[in-house]
């Protein structure tokens, strides 16, 4: 495929050069990163959405915005922790779109119902309401609690995405839990008779 | 249930998953009923935590990193960067429109709406050009901008307009074509005596007129005729 360069008036084509290649090694390394930072986008807007298909084009449009702004990103080493920030502030604004809510829910509803034939009555009802409750918690608890779900993800892995301390990356936790439990208490069955 | 004493703290326990103190391990060693409830709150913290890795490790889609492969691709190659004088320049001419439109205009009421002038002086004047001025008429040396506010800019389309035009207020405008027309017409009145004085006439030979003769007018008498009535 041919590349067509287009040179500004009054810049020298060195210094043209000189851009394009920046501009091309930036690209090169945005694509470098781009097979596990769009598996932790997607994970960050699903934890959020409930939902695969709007996941993936929130996960979509999220890279492709980092992508936009990655060579002004001066520290590289954050480039995961703007991309948690991006990607989750765009599922917050779409759940936040009340028609799509609801639609999203009872697909939500009907996928689980297909994917999970064999699971039992109770843990799907679990299930959803987890995933209300998760919706109620405050947003900086329900980003570290997802975060540290995710497979991979030490606590201060977490801490380095969040830009907090380690100890405030475990009292978000600690309260997200104590809130979730609060929430599902009703639905947990003792399985364990001592 | 929980003993009152130890409500709390196990609770805590279950939740921050971390291990018991030696004071709880004892106590739970102890109480049965407390030992049944911490398991219960394990319980349910453990179906909480399969839930959220169960939500919160799905399976990534194929198609999401080749679509944004092709995102990537559709993006314009190059992103022309305007410099930071662009962006200034852009933001003065914004400004001084703005200034423009919101500066109160000061006509009299029944002034027209013509509010600027551009004059170009070095231009030959035809005829005064107030009365027929209407955007602008490139013969004339001056020209009147029409519009409700006033103009910043004449736009020219006359390509062979060769003289700047300056724009002034309206109060002078008015001026300026009265001293325009004076000077066009003392320039008229200089350039008829040069070229009398001149006699700038070459090509015409002088008007060549042949001498007058005068010859003595010849009266008959009249004694004849008179003599003839008196025989009758």
């Amino acid at each position: 495929m041919q590349e067509l360069i287009l040179i500004e008036p009054g810049s020298t084509a060195n210094a043209e050069w000189a851009r394009e290649a920046e501009r091309a090694a930036v690209r090169a390394e945005f694509e470098e990163r781009l097979p596990d930072s769009a598996a932790l986008a997607f994970r960050v807007a699903r934890g959020v959405l409930r939902n695969d298909a709007d996941a993936e084009d929130v996960a979509q449009e999220s890279l492709l915005r980092a992508f936009h702004k990655f060579d002004r990103l001066r520290e590289r080493d954050c480039f995961r922790a703007w991309l948690v920030r991006i990607s989750f502030r765009l599922a917050l604004d779409r759940l936040r779109s009340a028609k799509r809510r609801e639609a999203r829910e009872i697909e939500w509803s009907r996928e689980q119902e297909r994917s999970r034939p064999a699971s039992s009555q109770g843990s799907r009802e679990l299930q959803q309401q987890l995933d209300r409750a998760m919706e109620e918690l405050p947003e900086k608890l329900r980003l570290a609690l997802l975060l540290s779900a995710m497979e991979g993800h030490s606590l201060e892995e977490v801490a380095v995405l969040l830009s907090v301390p380690i100890g405030t990356v475990k009292s978000r936790i600690f309260f997200a839990r104590k809130q979730l439990a609060e929430k599902l208490r009703c639905f947990v069955k003792p399985t364990i008779n001592l | 249930m929980f003993c009152k004493a130890y409500h709390q703290s196990l609770r805590d326990a279950a939740a921050s998953g971390e291990a018991l103190s030696p004071v709880l391990r004892k106590h739970l060693a102890s109480c049965e009923s407390c030992r049944a409830a911490f398991a219960e709150e394990q319980c349910l913290f453990a179906a909480i935590d399969s839930g959220l890795q169960a939500s919160a490790n799905s399976e990534v889609p194929a198609t999401l990193i080749p679509g944004v492969r092709v995102g990537i691709a559709q993006e314009p190659q190059h992103r022309v960067s305007f410099p930071s004088w662009a962006f200034i320049g852009g933001a003065f001419a914004t400004a001084a429109v703005a200034v423009t439109l919101l500066v109160p205009s000061h006509h009299p009421p029944n002034s027209p709406k013509v509010t600027g002038y551009a004059v170009s002086s070095t231009r030959p004047i035809e005829s005064f050009p107030v009365a027929a001025a209407v955007n602008p008429p490139q013969k004339s040396g001056v020209s009147v901008v029409k519009g409700t506010k006033w103009a910043t800019l004449v736009a020219s389309n006359n390509s062979t307009q060769r003289f700047p035009e300056v724009i002034v207020p309206p109060e002078e405008g008015v001026a300026l074509l009265r001293y325009e027309e004076l000077l066009h017409r003392k320039q008229a009145v200089v350039l008829m005596a040069s070229a009398k004085s001149l006699d700038l006439r070459p090509g015409i030979e002088p008007l060549q007129i042949a001498e007058i003769e005068f010859v003595d007018l010849k009266i008959p008498a009249l004694s004849k005729w008179e003599s003839e009535d008196d025989t009758k």
